[in-house]
């Protein structure tokens, strides 16, 4: 198993909250972490902003328009990822020493 | 024409509540719309007086404020003209989807210059083809090098007469995309349009797109987000002012109505004497209180930058237009012929609100969405929308 940066919860919490919120918005509809819900037509306009919102509210992340790709999002993995990659990002632009040696 | 006081749009931003201000400039609001347009020098003067972007953080040259204080503002501009309402209406929604989804050096060249009304934006996204549903767009942009050329039509584009720049809505290699293009350039074509139901003084237009010539650099996010992201957010932002200045139009001609039906004596009795007359100016009480209360809850989810705001905000939005047609309505049954002369103003809040009903979601769209939300809500399975990738996916 991968070593998480200290204070970043494991992946399987970050799946787990943004499956419940996918939940909330589609009843009924059971995803796997791997299916493209644009795709299916689950996910209408409205939802591509909500579903930033919830995901820089609920994770503390910022989403800014270099991070508008599909390939960000298109799946609870990929979005699950994502978080993990900012959240990464985000630890050592605000460690002072730089980048790196944990 | 007459000409406000710019002190009065400064008194205006320092105290909304300030009652003179808003009546001197009640009194324009009606001349504005007679002559079809909103004085020279006004959308400075709104700049100046720091109404324009005013959600806008500080880094983007804006002045941070609240949800509420900016939808407390534009219950104000509403409540004396939805045109100069509009100014900041697509003001703020430009300014907005710039300040999410612009590159910095988008934000530093336009952001600062809309929030001192140096320069007024312009939303041009409806087509012929393309009201309610957008994604039926058809301006087309393609690449010629490392430029990209505009062809298209765009229709009732609020302010599109007097806008400098333009968020205009495309596709791109078949995709939703949006791009900044000058006003003055070649090939940008702006017709005006006047005598329409309402909204007169909004310097409407359509504007056509003949093969203008833009750099990369003009491009708002990439090809794919320009309609779920780009327009979404401006959409999102223009909801939630006009909400608040329909929650104010609606104030004003029950202000009006109450005025109008206690001073008026006909047969000895005063017309507020009437029982059917204050059942209405009570109908209107309820429902402007009940418009103002979701226009609050919309703003206290955006503060707090919750999901839900963008649900709150539809809510609020078909709510305070409705209310605003119900009420306005009501308030020109009561005035009778002093609410249909030339230059009455529940006249014109009448032709105003009903076009509220149709901007920014027209009501049959809310309605569906408020019906998944109730869905949503119950936790009832709905059918997926069942639209291929290629002409769903909303990215």
């Amino acid at each position: 198993m991968k070593d998480q940066p200290s204070g970043d919860p494991p992946p399987d919490d970050v799946l787990a909250e943004l499956r419940a919120f996918f939940g909330q918005v589609f009843p009924g509809i059971d995803l796997g972490a791997d299916d493209d819900y644009f795709r299916q037509g689950n996910a209408d306009s409205l939802f591509a902003l909500e579903l930033v919102t919830f995901v820089e509210q609920h994770f503390r992340v910022g989403i800014d328009v270099e991070d508008l790709d599909l390939d960000n999002f298109r799946t609870l993995g990929r979005t699950t990822a994502f978080v993990h990659r900012k959240r990464a990002g985000a630890a050592v632009e605000r460690r002072p020493g730089g980048p790196g040696n944990d | 024409m007459t000409e406000p006081d710019g002190t009065d749009l400064a008194r205006l931003a320092a105290a909304p509540e300030d009652r003179d201000a808003l009546t001197r400039l009640r009194a324009h609001a009606d001349d504005w719309d007679r002559v079809q347009r909103l004085p020279d020098g006004l959308v400075r003067g709104l700049g100046d007086a720091g109404l324009l972007a005013a959600d806008l953080p500080a880094r983007h040259g804006g002045r941070g404020l609240s949800a509420s204080a900016l939808g407390t503002l534009c219950a104000r501009l509403g409540g004396v003209c939805t045109a100069l309402r509009s100014v900041v209406t697509v003001q703020g929604m430009v300014a907005a989807a710039l300040s999410r989804w612009g590159t910095d050096e988008q934000r530093a060249r336009l952001l600062p210059a809309l929030v001192r009304g140096e320069r007024l934006a312009a939303f041009a996204a409806t087509e012929d083809g393309a009201g309610t549903e957008l994604s039926a767009v058809e301006a087309e942009l393609r690449r010629d090098g490392t430029d990209l050329v505009l062809h298209g039509t765009k229709r009732w584009v609020s302010l599109g007469e007097i806008a400098d720049v333009f968020l205009v809505l495309a596709r791109l290699d078949g995709k939703p995309a949006t791009v900044l293009v000058e006003a003055g350039g070649a090939g940008v074509c702006v017709d005006p349009v006047r005598g329409q139901l309402g909204l007169r003084a909004a310097h409407v237009a359509h504007v056509r797109f003949d093969g203008v010539r833009l750099p990369a650099r003009d491009q708002v996010a990439p090809a794919g987000f320009g309609l779920s992201h780009v327009v979404g957010t401006a959409l999102d932002h223009g909801r939630f002012t006009i909400a608040w200045g329909c929650a104010g139009m609606a104030g004003t001609c029950l202000e009006l109505a109450a005025r109008h039906t206690a001073a008026r004596v006909q047969g000895g009795v005063r017309l507020s004497d009437h029982q059917a007359v204050r059942a209405a100016l009570g109908r209107g009480l309820a429902a402007v209180a009940a418009a103002r209360a979701l226009c609050l809850r919309a703003a206290e989810s955006r503060q707090d930058g919750t999901p839900a705001a963008l649900s709150d905000t539809v809510v609020a939005k078909y709510t305070a237009a409705r209310t605003a047609a119900d009420v306005s309505q009501d308030a020109v049954q009561l005035l009778g012929a002093a609410g249909c002369a030339p230059g009455s103003a529940v006249g014109r809040f009448f032709r105003d609100a009903r076009i509220t009903q149709l901007i920014e979601g027209a009501e049959l769209v809310a309605e569906v969405r408020m019906g998944d939300l109730a869905l949503r809500e119950h936790a009832v399975a709905r059918p997926a929308a069942g639209r291929t990738a290629a002409e769903g996916a909303p990215w």
